[in-house]
């Protein structure tokens, strides 16, 4: 698969500050990446840097493999939606469509996939911020770019405006897409995402697939009062961790996928009987609290 | 063609562009060719005198283009660094260049239209320059001199006949007034990129010649009267030197026209003043 980004060495410091510390990461075609961390870890200074607003301190970044600007391919939010506040919706589209090169043909495309076709007369300084953050998806995509970066999309929102967002996203994801999306939020970035980073205080803590968390390794909560439940644990096979709950519970984990009715055929066999056993599946909450505590 | 034609996009929608522009184009002639006829009248005797009035095609090019001068700093200039600032307090520098503009293409676009706001500047201080040479020509000479006439007939001299001579005799100042506005806008533009905050940025541009008048004086009084006439902002005033109260009054008097010398000082500092710009623009994050 082609890479799309390749970000290395990429520092960024503010006087004595680091934002960004020495942050390498590639991103392929058709990922959908997530970029995790709690507010201050370095996510917008990042992008902000491949978007040619932030100059880097030290450290390089390609978009399709090369240095040149090729932004014409790429649609991007950093941030706020950000537009002229005394133009219309229309009008501040034309503009983005200029700067872009993209077909004037496109504006009425976009605003009708945004749902602010009916509104586009109006000024933008009158939108709600729902509408703001779908005219800037909208701008992001009038030229129908290969890679969308999205910064925080869904900060702001209400519920329903969150879910609109994450469905507009998922449907831009289920075209091929590559999106590079960062959030504070780890439900949406579990929700959305197939490949993710970690940073915290700018530095990368970890790089992954979300499935390798949420999914592939199988955990279950697994009880009963017989005290030889422990004993029997400790001798499964595959067995990779486990972790008292309560007295006659345990989550226990495994390095591959297990069925449940072959956990509970193993303490059965052993002649211990589970008043309850349940699979866990680990969220990237988890994983993240785990990993940035 | 694309980066002028987005520029202008930008500003078409902007009221107080048009509300400055207006005023820029309303007031200049009320100014420069109302304002003179209006103040004035009989003295005495059938004697008129209208002291604001050019009395030489020479000098009215030369009037019309001062007065321009100074209405440009305060309109125009302020249009400019208003736009470019805005783009700052907006955000929307920053995303143009993320929409896909270089950093270049974006300061390309702004000098592009500095340029064109000079030209068009220029073409109607030319444009009214020529109503009002047309309209001063027309005056018959003997309501526009008879004051100047009976002052000299009062002290004994010989009565003075004034031609007002050709409609373009003195429009080489129309050049004078585009190369001093060139250099004052990019000055403006450089104090735009460097303090990115509107009132701030405003303040310290029209500040700047205040300061630049105090440091003169300072540098006067020590004896160094050739540095002088090599500062920033004098150096540009000096393409279109300040009046004398004789000029006003005489509605005669025509300064003495730029050096050579002076013209490539000011060049210079317009170089100077827009590769300042590109570096800001270029070496300091888009905040």
């Amino acid at each position: 698969m082609e890479n799309v980004l390749e970000i290395n060495g990429l520092t960024k410091r503010f006087g004595s500050f680091t934002a960004v510390n020495n942050l390498s990461l590639t991103v392929k075609r058709g990922q959908v990446y997530g970029i995790l961390g709690p507010n201050g870890s370095g996510k917008t200074t990042t992008l902000g840097m491949v978007l040619d607003v932030i100059n880097p301190s030290e450290g390089s970044y390609k978009w399709f493999g090369s240095e040149e600007n090729q932004r014409h391919r790429i649609g991007a939010i950093l941030e706020h939606p950000i537009f002229y506040p005394d133009l219309s919706g229309q009008r501040n589209l034309e503009i983005s469509a200029a700067i872009k090169n993209a077909p004037k043909e496109n504006i009425e495309k976009v605003l009708k996939r945004v749902e602010l076709w009916e509104r586009r007369k109006n000024s933008f300084k009158s939108f709600s911020l729902g509408m703001k953050q779908r005219l800037a998806i909208a701008a992001a995509l009038l030229s129908d770019p290969e890679v969308l970066v999205l910064d925080e999309p869904t900060n702001g929102l209400d519920p329903q405006g969150i879910n609109a967002m994450r469905e507009l996203i998922n449907s831009i994801a289920a075209e091929g897409k590559t999106i590079i999306i960062s959030s504070h939020l780890l439900d949406e970035i579990q929700k959305m995402c197939s490949h993710f980073i970690i940073l915290k205080n700018g530095t990368l803590l970890k790089e992954g697939i979300i499935n390798d968390i949420t999914g592939g390794k199988k955990s279950f909560i697994v009880g009963s009062t017989n005290p030889a439940l422990e004993q029997l644990i400790d001798a499964m096979p595959h067995l990779t961790d486990k972790k008292q709950l309560k007295p006659t519970e345990w989550l226990i984990a495994f390095d591959t996928e297990i069925q449940g009715d072959k956990v509970n055929e193993y303490f059965v066999s052993n002649e211990v009987y589970l008043s309850q056993i349940q699979e866990h599946r680990t969220s990237l909450e988890e994983e993240f609290l785990q990993i940035t505590k | 063609m694309r980066l002028l034609r987005i520029e202008w996009m930008k500003l078409k929608g902007n009221k107080s562009f048009w509300i400055f522009s207006l005023i820029f184009m309303v007031f200049l002639p009320f100014l420069v060719v109302l304002l003179p006829s209006m103040l004035g009248g009989e003295v005495s005797g059938g004697v008129k005198m209208y002291p604001l009035m050019p009395k030489t095609a020479e000098n009215t090019w030369y009037i019309v283009t001062l007065t321009s001068s100074y209405f440009t700093m305060f309109i125009l200039a302020f249009i400019l660094i208003y736009h470019i600032v805005n783009e700052f307090n907006y955000r929307t520098a920053r995303q143009n260049v993320i929409d896909g503009f270089s950093r270049m293409q974006y300061l390309q676009g702004k000098l592009l239209l500095m340029l064109l706001l000079c030209v068009l500047a220029t073409i109607y201080v030319f444009l009214t320059g020529l109503i009002a040479t047309s309209y001063f020509g027309s005056i018959p000479r003997e309501e526009l001199t008879s004051f100047t006439e009976m002052m000299g007939g009062m002290m004994g001299t010989k009565p003075v006949v004034i031609e007002y001579g050709g409609l373009l005799e003195g429009v080489s100042m129309v050049g004078n007034y585009f190369l001093q506005i060139l250099a004052y806008f990019s000055f403006a533009m450089f104090v735009s990129f460097l303090l990115r905050k509107g009132a701030l940025a405003i303040l310290v541009f029209f500040a700047s010649f205040l300061i630049e008048v105090i440091g003169r004086g300072i540098l006067s009084a020590y004896g160094y009267e050739t540095i002088v006439s090599y500062l920033p902002l004098k150096s540009m005033s000096m393409i279109l030197p300040n009046p004398g109260i004789e000029t006003i009054v005489s509605g005669m008097a025509v300064p003495n026209p730029a050096t050579i010398e002076n013209i490539v000082v000011v060049l210079i500092y317009s170089g100077v003043f827009i590769l300042g710009s590109i570096l800001l623009f270029k070496k300091r994050d888009i905040s």
